[in-house]
């Protein structure tokens, strides 16, 4: 009985008494603002992280191949993401040398989920810049790149690059 | 009202309070400018690390020349600045390729390569992105 008269005695100095309140909203108030600038930097490095995941998503699910058919380079998305080729490069015993597909915004190869691309490879001429090979668009969008393997003897490589970072490669040998 | 302009009372308490109040705002300004640096330099460094992609499209060895082509296919630029090959480090301290977004680097590597050996590739950012590959020569 004196114990429960203690505990009320305490319950009632602790509610009526307006000492210490200004501290608690103070605490309170400071944890708020700490946990907002925290969630902030937890939000921003969530976000990044699903975005990159996606990214690895799309990736993974836009695998190609490519061969050789002739005077063509038939490119295969095998995967379920469209896909639009960055590079390709073509490794020969004299060089190494790139056709750029992503010039501009205008001009981008793409391949849709399961379908194939063909690039036309032009057999009469040769054309760099450098190490780069001149690549040119017909009004439908294929790209012709000016690089003749017919006369060269020697094998040759091709590597396709997607701009999300895949790759595949064929080989021409005579 | 000269009673209140004249009379001293309760001058303490108000001053007191005018400071504490100008001590909290400075506090917290400071406080929130040392969080917005601290948030900016984690989400422009280590912290963008998570949003770094990068992938070795092409390595060309012939004769004193070699070449390794790397792509970035992340959502930030990056900074290449480490270069081992075989565990070696062979870019001295000083050196650096910036790879911006899309962007296609060339990187010289200054090494005596064997005709017909492996070689292990590592290239390390500047946020401390790794990215490897075995190739031969």
């Amino acid at each position: 009985m004196l114990g429960k008269n203690r505990v009320k005695s305490a319950l009632r100095c602790l509610l009526t008494s307006r000492r210490g309140t200004a501290e608690i909203i103070g605490s309170v108030m400071f944890l708020l603002i700490i946990l907002f600038f925290f969630t902030n930097v937890f939000l921003w490095h969530d976000n990044a992280t699903r975005e990159m995941d996606g990214a690895l998503s799309d990736k993974v699910n836009s695998l190609v191949s490519i061969r050789l058919d002739g005077a063509n380079l038939v490119v295969t998305n095998n995967g379920g993401v469209d896909v639009a080729l960055s590079r390709l490069w073509v490794n020969d015993r004299n060089g190494h040398w790139y056709a750029d597909f992503e010039v501009d915004n205008d001009e981008e190869l793409w391949v849709a989920a399961g379908y194939t691309k063909t690039i036309w490879l032009n057999m009469t001429s040769r054309s760099f810049d450098g190490q780069s090979i001149e690549v040119t668009w017909d009004d439908e969008g294929n790209a012709l790149v000016h690089y003749s393997y017919y006369s060269y003897g020697g094998s040759v490589t091709f590597k396709i690059l997607t701009s999300r970072g895949n790759s595949a490669a064929c080989q021409y040998k005579p | 009202m000269r009673r209140l302009f004249n009379s001293r009372k309760g001058l303490s308490p108000v001053l007191s309070t005018v400071l504490m109040i100008l001590v909290v705002i400075i506090g917290m300004s400071l406080l929130f400018a040392f969080f917005v640096n601290y948030a900016r330099d984690f989400q422009t460094g280590s912290g963008s690390a998570v949003l770094e992609s990068m992938v070795i499209e092409d390595v060309w060895f012939r004769d004193s020349t070699t070449e390794v082509w790397v792509y970035n296919v992340g959502k930030v630029d990056s900074r290449i600045t480490t270069f081992y090959v075989d565990g070696r480090q062979v870019w001295p301290s000083d050196w650096y390729v910036d790879v911006p977004v899309g962007g296609h680097e060339k990187l010289p590597v200054p090494y005596d390569f064997e005709s017909g050996t492996s070689y292990s590739f590592k290239i390390v950012t500047a946020r401390g992105t790794a990215l490897e590959g075995v190739y031969i020569c």
